[in-house]
């Protein structure tokens, strides 16, 4: 993919931040110089998410008002070499900054960094636009939900409007045990009626929680499935050609042993 | 038991139906209403030349990809020819 990627939903609480945090992460192992961009001005969290709320001096809104220098709102991750945070203003909203001045500021990000995550807000008025103005790409995250779904399929149009075709789709926290009783949609079923390329599946991962209570992305923790794929996306999007983990096939011994009993007791 | 009436239709299916017809409206515009009066009217049209069931046509409202990888959406329609009417 190209370097500067915006990762949207259109609904809120899907995973978009989650995702950011974990794809920029997983860059970065893989040896690329990331700096991961928070746009939703007033509703700051991948600070949070990424463990750095601690560090934040400046945030994008002082950078382009010219408050400081870009560097020096550059939060630098010091566990893992090439991840960077420019955080969101938190005391300020959405208007306080314009598609212009993204689109400049993404282009001075350019020049430093191979890839570029921006994290979109929720929704589809100023922030988004802002969000997407200075992406090259899009990865759209939904979950197996109706209106997740229905959002994801709004957005995708609003992205193609604005000429960033072919956006890459993941889905996120899918249940393998719900999809094979039949209450839970498939990955086909969503991939079909969203007519998008897949570019990878997450599963529903208790881990992700435990990860984000430390502040540290699950990609970094070797037992979370979560982590898994989210290595395998970033994996794809540097261009390797990583095969799709049979996510119905990963259940653990226990996991079908508990099944067995639960449905004897039926 | 419930051995003998495990017919009912799985939740996934209803939520892809839903998804599906609400997802042309918000695409297009065109709701599930007018298609049905597209239908009828496709229908009328075809009596002078053929026999269609009404009830054995599907209209609906696909979206496909293009080759630059944009989504464009058309409308197709499936009619079963009961038979033609020669002049």
């Amino acid at each position: 993919m190209d370097k500067v990627i915006v990762i949207t939903s259109g609904k809120g609480g899907v995973g978009k931040t989650t995702t950011t945090a974990n794809l920029g992460t997983a860059l970065a192992l893989l040896g690329k110089k990331v700096v991961l961009v928070d746009t939703d001005i007033g509703l700051r969290n991948l600070d949070v998410v990424l463990g750095l709320e601690n560090r934040i001096v400046y945030d994008l809104v002082d950078v382009i008002e010219g408050t400081c220098r870009l560097k020096q709102a550059l939060v630098k991750d010091k566990r893992f070499e090439g991840v960077y945070l420019l955080p969101a203003a938190q005391t300020r909203d959405k208007t306080a900054v314009n598609q212009e001045q993204m689109i400049k500021l993404v282009d001075m990000l350019k020049e430093e960094f191979d890839y570029i995550l921006i994290d979109c807000p929720a929704g589809i008025e100023h922030g988004f636009r802002n969000a997407i103005a200075g992406a090259d790409e899009a990865i759209v995250v939904t979950t197996p939900q109706i209106a997740a779904v229905r959002d994801a399929d709004r957005i995708i149009g609003l992205l193609e409007a604005n000429d960033l075709n072919s956006p890459k789709l993941i889905v996120n926290r899918i249940e393998p045990d719900m999809v094979r009783k039949g209450d839970m949609m498939t990955i086909d079923d969503i991939v079909g009626i969203l007519a998008i390329d897949l570019i990878g599946v997450v599963p529903d991962d208790q881990s992700i929680v435990v990860s984000t209570n430390k502040g540290e992305p699950a990609v970094t923790d070797k037992r979370s499935m979560a982590g898994k794929a989210y290595n395998n996306i970033a994996r794809r999007i540097i261009g390797e050609n990583v095969p799709f983990i049979d996510i119905m096939a990963e259940t653990s011994f226990f996991g079908r042993l508990k099944k067995l009993i639960n449905r004897n007791n039926d | 038991m419930g051995l003998f009436n495990r017919k009912k239709s799985k939740s996934k299916d209803i939520v892809t139906e839903r998804l599906v017809s609400v997802l042309v409206e918000d695409r297009t515009g065109v709701s599930p209403n007018t298609l049905l009066m597209i239908k009828k009217e496709i229908s009328e049209v075809l009596k002078k030349y053929m026999d269609c069931d009404p009830d054995d046509m599907a209209v609906e409202v696909i979206t496909r990809k293009e080759n630059r990888g944009k989504r464009s959406a058309a409308l197709v329609a499936d009619i079963p020819i009961k038979r033609v009417k020669n002049k």
